[in-house]
């Protein structure tokens, strides 16, 4: 989605200000001129000052331009749910992998992503269960990555070595 | 003669060599594939490298990335579909050569220019950086300090199309590099009490995000490509190209010496350098028909060296400085820090045979890319078979793993979706990314050696033209201000309309 350049500056200062505003909290150590502060105070101002540029020379197209230009797939539903299955699907797995293991999670994913994509459940659960296998293997057997296992715990042995 | 020896030790180890050829085919599939970059290719790599010696994991990067952008040359000329950015700049001359029949020279003329540009850039490397790393053992923080700034204005300057918006995303990627405890006085700023952020935000987390997650974004909503095209015959690829190579030795020479300068720049890449080479050479035809062959292959041999040679050459202030080229050494750099191989002059002292071993890597991955590459066009009609759809939820899951096991926390996975988010809205405002990573990776060095330098003066400002060579490097930053703002209004002016 892009948005003109006045809320582009406007997004840099709200930034900018909220960097100032912290970074004020910040108190140096005893005898020192600089603190944690003093740094984030320089970026701040340099995000205040650079966005209000951004968006004063936004200002000069503000009655031409639309705040914000909507992409050709956002005009489709199927196009919004293509965009969102990759966020939704990384919260999926997120909340559920600590409890459902990474291997029932990993075939949830692929399946969701798939789905979308219009692709039955008879081949995106197969693909699903062979990539998450292949996954483990390669993270949890050659590389030691502690990934969950959850109910399928007990099987574990077979894909460890 | 012993480091000689040491580096050939290293080099004949049988695990090196395997990893090589390994990563190599890695980023050649991944490189022919349209849509897939050199970048993502290094990106989705860190997480399984986290866990090799450190040379191996970084002749795995050094090897993918290399033939990820030569790989992108064969979609290019074969479909008009460049596999990667860097091949964009030459796509129509190539793919055009094979609409007549011309394939196998189209490719050839890729494939060996490529070979040369990067086998001339790693010349460069191993001969100027234990040179400038000398130079480097007298800089002081406030060398450092300028010298970090110096590339990152270089980064903001040349990393996209609006100035100001550079400067924002590098101010930005700064500003989050401050998340976590100062490194000065160990203080938690801007933690909101959440105990994952007081070790920063996680670099290898965000680049997945920043370069992977934000691709898989723009790939999902792109519209289905259609039927598949017919593949056409290649024909030979190596027949005669010795001596093409040598009839064209000024354009490879040409393209090999700006791929080496663009990539040694901060912030520019492989994409920018080809773009520049093209550029040079199609002036340099002035006069002539654009449209014939030898033009076009003139270009093709110019632009392909200049793409490889820009990898050589950003390893240049990325081994000796620590300061990246361009986002494939940002990542290498944060995988030599977590590996223990600090980058800077002192490694040319305390890891010489690790050093030169990466960079006789940059030769045995070029000289490897013959045999390999043509291999990868002749089997480039599998790669196609790899079904798109089923590649981003493969690809996805390689991300969401990737994250966890460098991190070991689903904090860090979360992240990723986040800042794919924030980079994908980026991309779409041309707001430039690479000056934000390149300011999210340098923000604690500038931080430190700033903050050094202020508390061993006692806060006098003065300490940063005290040295001769603090006050050129102080000089040269300055001027490439000034020389930015010049060439702005010099733009500005000519972009106004002529008043009649």
């Amino acid at each position: 989605m892009k948005v003109q350049d006045v809320l582009v500056g406007l997004f840099f200062i709200v930034i900018g200000i909220l960097m100032i505003g912290h970074a004020a909290e910040l108190k140096p150590p005893r005898h020192l001129k600089f603190g944690p502060g003093f740094f984030p105070l320089l970026i701040g101002s340099g995000l205040i000052i650079v966005g209000g540029v951004i968006a004063l020379l936004g200002l000069r197209s503000l009655r031409t331009e639309p705040l914000w230009h909507r992409p050709e797939w956002s005009r489709t539903r199927q196009g919004w749910v293509r965009f969102c299955s990759i966020p939704a699907a990384i919260a999926l797995y997120v909340l559920i992998v600590d409890a459902a293991g990474f291997l029932l999670t990993a075939v949830l994913v692929m399946v969701l992503v798939l789905a979308v994509s219009g692709v039955p459940l008879r081949r995106s659960v197969p693909a699903g269960a062979v990539t998450a296998v292949v996954l483990t293997a390669i993270f949890a057997s050659v590389l030691h990555v502690p990934l969950p296992w959850g109910p399928l715990q007990n099987i574990s042995g077979w894909l460890l070595w | 003669m012993v480091i000689l020896t040491d580096v050939l030790g290293v080099l004949l180890d049988v695990h090196l060599l395997l990893v090589i050829v390994a990563s190599a085919i890695y980023g050649l599939v991944l490189g022919a594939i349209p849509g897939l970059t050199a970048l993502m290719a290094t990106a989705l790599l860190v997480p399984v490298v986290m866990f090799m010696e450190p040379v191996p994991a970084i002749a795995a990067i050094i090897t993918s990335s290399a033939m990820a952008i030569f790989a992108g040359d064969i979609p290019g000329a074969l479909m008009r579909m460049p596999g990667t950015p860097a091949s964009a700049a030459y796509t129509d001359d190539a793919y055009s050569l094979t609409r007549d029949g011309k394939a196998g020279l189209s490719l050839g003329a890729g494939l060996f220019s490529s070979v040369l540009g990067g086998l001339l850039s790693a010349l460069v490397l191993t001969l100027a950086a234990p040179n400038l790393a000398e130079l480097a053992l007298q800089f002081s923080s406030v060398e450092y300090f300028w010298l970090t700034v110096l590339g990152l204005s270089c980064a903001t300057f040349v990393g996209g199309s609006s100035l100001l918006k550079g400067v924002a995303a590098l101010l930005f990627g700064l500003g989050l590099s401050t998340i976590g405890m100062d490194p000065v006085s160990g203080t938690p700023r801007f933690t909101f009490g959440v105990t994952n952020l007081l070790g920063g935000l996680g670099l290898i987390p965000l680049l997945i995000g920043v370069f992977a997650i934000s691709e898989l974004l723009r790939t999902v909503t792109l519209p289905a490509t259609g039927e598949r095209q017919a593949r056409p015959a290649v024909g030979s690829i190596s027949a005669g190209m010795g001596r093409l190579m040598w009839h064209h030795r000024f354009e490879v020479l040409r393209g090999s010496t700006l791929g080496t300068l663009v990539g040694a720049l901060p912030g520019a890449g492989a994409d920018i350098a080809a773009w520049i080479a093209y550029a040079v050479t199609r002036r340099s035809q002035k006069g002539k028909d654009p449209n014939a062959v030898e033009q076009k292959v003139q270009r093709i041999v110019s632009a392909g060296a200049a793409n490889n040679a820009s990898l050589g050459g950003a390893y240049i202030p990325a081994t000796v400085f620590g300061i990246p080229g361009d986002a494939i050494t940002a990542i290498v750099i944060s995988v030599m820090f977590l590996k223990g191989l600090n980058p800077g002059p002192t490694i040319f002292l305390n890891n010489p045979t690790a050093i030169y071993s990466i960079f006789a890597i940059f030769f045995v991955a070029n000289i490897l890319m013959i045999p390999l590459g043509i291999l990868c066009i002749r089997t480039f009609g599998l790669i196609l078979k790899v079904p798109r759809t089923y590649l981003t939820p493969i690809i996805l899951l390689f991300c969401i793993v990737g994250a966890f096991s460098v991190e070991n926390t689903l904090f860090a996975v979360g992240i990723i979706a986040i800042v794919g988010l924030l980079g994908y809205f980026m991309e779409a405002n041309d707001i430039p990314m690479a000056p934000a990573v390149l300011g999210l990776i340098l923000g604690p060095v500038i931080e430190q050696t700033f903050m050094t330098s202020m508390l061993k003066s006692g806060g006098e400002v003065s300490v940063f033209f005290d040295r001769p060579l603090a006050i050129a490097l102080a000089v040269a930053t300055l001027g490439s201000w000034a020389l930015a703002g010049v060439l702005k209004l010099v733009d500005a002016a000519k972009a106004r309309p002529v008043l009649t």
